[in-house]
């Protein structure tokens, strides 16, 4: 195989979509290819950093409202024109009174109750995401200057709140980088410690004790009086604590006893300032 | 035709929420597709109106992301009468080199000072650099990075094999890639050194 014919399975390879033998022949080639090792690892940060563009752009806040209406309404002004197919079924939709009035239901339901089928818990999206950035498959900002990076996910916030910012060198972990992830329209911080312990990230939102997963367990910390939620999936533990307005949830391989001493030691019952 | 009494006002309902749980990907493929923001509000409201047109053709369970995602291709290429402009870029030749050294001249390293630049910005630029190239290496990367689509879903969306979509995206990847030099990458720790 020469380098030509292996971009295209570099690409199938990033998004794990090669047969058996064509993942094996490109894996020998890449073993022995430093310029295809060099643009596989490219792409795959590129890839990384479109699907993080993707979370950037969502549906402007009326347009959930002005599609409802309508649909409701049957749109005739301007925009696009329907030269195709004319007003046949837009006709037939205005025949259809249960029809509108399922529509003018729904419209008075409030659009968070319209996402919640689907709606993602923010810890175990953390927990997955965690485990996203350690594989260096989502991509973050590096950035190793603390208070940069605390500026950076500031603003990107516009100041509405701020990321914990623990110091956390006694674990001989530090900050590194960082990123905004972004889950039915609630900005989450994050921040990605590296060093000698297992990776650590730590999430920061706006949020209320309703964002605990299910499946959390309790721990009140007697002496601070703050409550603490242990949750874990697939070797990752979690544990989320809530200060102010703010929830901060720890993530990491680290066994739950420390990563829970961790947090304990850290949470203050008032978040850190702007 | 009116095929009254089939409608039950429940399925329909649940249509339409889970629907509107698709929002956010309706609009971000529309976003990225359009040239202008207005024609990307249009599209997505085109795309829900003949998605609950034909809402009777959907089989509850299947992929309704999927199916959507395809209606508003369709709409897209109708509307925009592209497809056969898509179809024969392909044939193009000469301006596949442009791509092919890329990944020599840009050096596998962090970009310094330019890493620093806000997230939000990072986006505009990807956004930005989609729009520079042709539609049809552009369509493959909305769908399967931006997408979460499988090839084979995504060739299905757009009504072609799937090697058509991997070679696209191969093809798309490096010439985003190329607009967009010295901002790819929050690169593995220790890379940087050669
Ligand atoms: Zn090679």
């Amino acid at each position: 195989m020469n380098c030509e014919e292996a971009q295209e399975l570099i690409t199938a390879l990033i998004d794990d979509e090669l047969s058996e033998r064509e993942s094996a022949s490109i894996k020998s080639h890449l073993e022995q290819c430093v310029r295809c090792q060099a643009m596989h690892q490219q792409e795959r940060a590129l890839k990384a950093e479109v699907r993080m563009a993707a979370a950037s752009v969502t549906a402007p806040a009326d347009l959930r409202k002005k599609i409802l209406l309508g649909l409701g309404s049957v749109p005739e002004q301007g925009g696009i024109p329907k030269e195709r197919e004319g007003p046949g079924w837009l006709s037939q939709l205005a025949l259809r009174p249960v029809f509108v009035f399922a529509l003018l239901l729904l419209l008075l339901l409030p659009a968070v109750y319209l996402m919640r089928p689907k709606e993602l818990s923010i810890p175990l999206f953390a927990l997955e995401s965690h485990q996203k950035i350690v594989e260096r498959s989502l991509a973050y900002v590096a950035e190793e200057n603390e208070e940069k990076l605390k500026a950076e996910l500031l603003r990107s916030v516009e100041g509405r709140f701020a990321p914990m910012g623990y110091d956390l060198s006694m674990m001989g972990l530090r900050p590194v980088g960082g990123t905004v992830q972004e889950i039915s329209g609630r900005k989450i911080l994050v921040t990605l410690y590296e060093g000698t312990a297992p990776s650590l990230t730590c999430y920061t939102f706006l949020g209320t004790e309703g964002d605990v997963p299910k499946e959390a367990a309790l721990f009140t910390d007697p002496e601070k009086r703050i409550d603490f939620y242990t949750f874990s999936r697939g070797g990752v533990n979690g544990v989320m604590h809530r200060e102010g307005k703010v929830i901060c949830i720890l993530v990491s391989k680290l066994p739950m006893p420390e990563l829970l001493a961790l947090a304990r030691s850290k949470a203050q019952p008032t978040p850190p300032p702007l | 035709m009116v095929r009254e009494g089939r409608a039950q006002p429940e399925g329909r309902e649940a249509f339409l929420q889970e629907l509107m749980t698709y929002m956010d990907h309706l609009y971000r493929m529309a976003f990225h597709l359009a040239k202008e923001r207005d024609e990307a509000q249009d599209i997505v409201q085109e795309t829900c109106v003949r998605a609950l047109a034909a809402y009777e053709q959907f089989t509850p369970g299947t992929n309704m992301k999927a199916w959507l995602t395809k209606i508003l291709y369709n709409f897209f290429f109708d509307h925009f009468h592209q497809k056969k402009r898509w179809i024969s870029v392909e044939d193009r030749t000469g301006e596949g080199d442009e791509g092919s050294d890329y990944w020599d001249r840009v050096p596998a390293q962090n970009p310094g000072p330019e890493s620093h630049i806000l997230l939000k910005e990072r986006s505009a630029k990807i956004t930005d650099a989609l729009r520079k190239i042709p539609g049809e290496f552009r369509a493959p990367i909305l769908l399967v990075d931006m997408g979460d689509f499988s090839y084979a879903e995504a060739a299905e969306i757009l009504s072609c094999p799937v090697g058509t979509v991997r070679s696209r995206l191969s093809r798309g990847r490096r010439l985003l890639a190329n607009h967009l030099k010295g901002y790819i990458g929050a690169p593995e720790k220790g890379a940087a050194e050669k």
